[in-house]
């Protein structure tokens, strides 16, 4: 399946993963600048937030608490703002479009 | 260039790596030791870009100093695999190590800290790595992999003897070999032992799943218990130590450390008696 990252500058970048993996090691399998990942997807260090917008956002599982909570401390937090490595890449999200933030942190 | 001398078995160099890192960052940051055939990387930008192109920089067969370490043992651990062998059983694992979880960890890793230390308060007197810091570690981790508390010591020696390096050992020892089998030899009679129970949502249970389930195959299954075994020891009781050690190199420090409030009162006692 596809996933489409486009950067906070616009730049989109198309990765081909399998599904069952999460949005945010879809990016680091393809070394997609902008997401760290730092703490290997244990929701803890939210270096892989990202925004999933409309209408791919009303098709994914809705943040539970311990993600909002992380997204609390996120700088570039919007409505849409989620972790990715708690987003589950299912066959229905083939060909999602991911925003990255200006940056991690 | 010629690159100072470096031996990574030295007792010396580990006592205090940090000069002999200070003279390669400005020296020669991508240093290569002709003599071991290892690379070593001294600059966070190097480090961070070999960590992610996972591709070039592989953990196959590369996690330890020694090239053919890994394969002189017969249980892989996950440790040196990469994707998507690697994604695989990290996937297993990342939610039973969320906060959430954490959270209850930290509060049981509490209570059983005050019960540690409640024995020496009388006395005041307490060896701080054989009596608390050696003994944390492993009862947190017999929580995760469900170790009855009169097994712990023997798994605790076993991961112990695994790890231990004299001064300049270069190659894998028959002392290190003995705590090897008998963790692998634990860890087959544990599993065995546990193969029949329902999953109780521990790691112990996540990992026996994955074998049922064939996620993971057995001599998978039992070289992480064996990489949980040493990594979830070793690397805190260590850091523990040292955290203790440099309190009291700097009484200051450590009076600042004591005045901070604790989340629970009953702790107060405890870290005023260190
Ligand atoms: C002060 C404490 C600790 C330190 C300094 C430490 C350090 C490390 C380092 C440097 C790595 C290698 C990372 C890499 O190859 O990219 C690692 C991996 C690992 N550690 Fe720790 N560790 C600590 C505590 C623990 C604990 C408490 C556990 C278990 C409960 C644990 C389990 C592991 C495992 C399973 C791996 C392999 C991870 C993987 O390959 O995905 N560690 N640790
Ligand atoms: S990778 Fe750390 S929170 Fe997602």
């Amino acid at each position: 399946m596809k996933v489409i990252f486009i950067s906070s500058e616009g730049v989109r970048q198309a990765v081909e993963v399998q599904p069952g993996g999460t949005l945010m090691e879809a990016a680091l399998l393809n070394m997609v600048p902008g997401v760290e990942g730092m703490c290997g997807g244990v929701c803890s260090c939210a270096t892989c937030h990202c925004y999933v917008q409309a209408p791919w956002g009303s098709t994914i599982d809705a943040p539970r608490a311990g993600e909002l909570e992380m997204l609390d401390a996120v700088t570039h937090r919007r409505a849409d703002s989620r972790l990715g490595c708690q987003v589950t890449l299912t066959e229905q999200l083939d060909g999602i479009e991911v925003l990255l933030p200006p940056s991690q942190g | 260039m010629t690159s100072p001398e470096l031996d990574p078995y030295d007792h010396g160099f580990q006592w205090d790596p940090y000069p002999y890192y200070r003279r390669l960052r400005e020296q020669d940051p991508v240093y290569f030791n002709r003599q071991r055939g290892f690379w070593l990387l001294t600059k966070w930008a190097d480090v961070h870009q070999a960590f992610r192109d996972f591709k070039t920089f592989a953990s196959a067969g590369a996690v330890a100093l020694e090239a053919d370490a890994v394969d002189k043992f017969p249980y892989p651990m996950f440790i040196s695999t990469d994707p998507p062998d690697h994604s695989r059983v990290r996937r297993l694992f990342a939610p039973l190590f969320t906060p959430e979880k954490m959270k209850a960890l930290e509060d049981y890793t509490r209570k059983r800290t005050l019960e540690f230390l409640q024995p020496h308060l009388s006395s005041g007197r307490l060896d701080f790595v054989g009596d608390l810091a050696a003994r944390i570690p492993m009862d947190v981790l017999a929580v995760l992999l469900r170790i009855p508390a009169h097994e712990q010591d023997s798994v605790r020696g076993f991961a112990d003897d695994l790890i231990a390096r004299e001064d300049k050992q270069n190659d894998v020892s028959p002392r290190n070999v003995a705590g090897y089998m008998g963790l692998a030899q634990y860890f087959e009679r544990h599993v065995a032992l546990h193969l029949s129970t329902p999953n109780d949502g521990s790691l112990l249970g996540a990992l026996i799943q994955a074998e049922t389930e064939a996620v993971m195959s057995h001599a998978e299954v039992i070289g992480a218990l064996i990489l949980f075994a040493i990594a979830g020891n070793e690397t805190t009781t260590k850091t523990m130590g040292n955290l203790a050690l440099r309190l009291w190199q700097h009484p200051r420090a450590a009076r600042v450390v004591g005045r901070r409030p604790l989340p629970d009162p009953a702790s107060r006692g405890g870290v005023a008696a260190l």
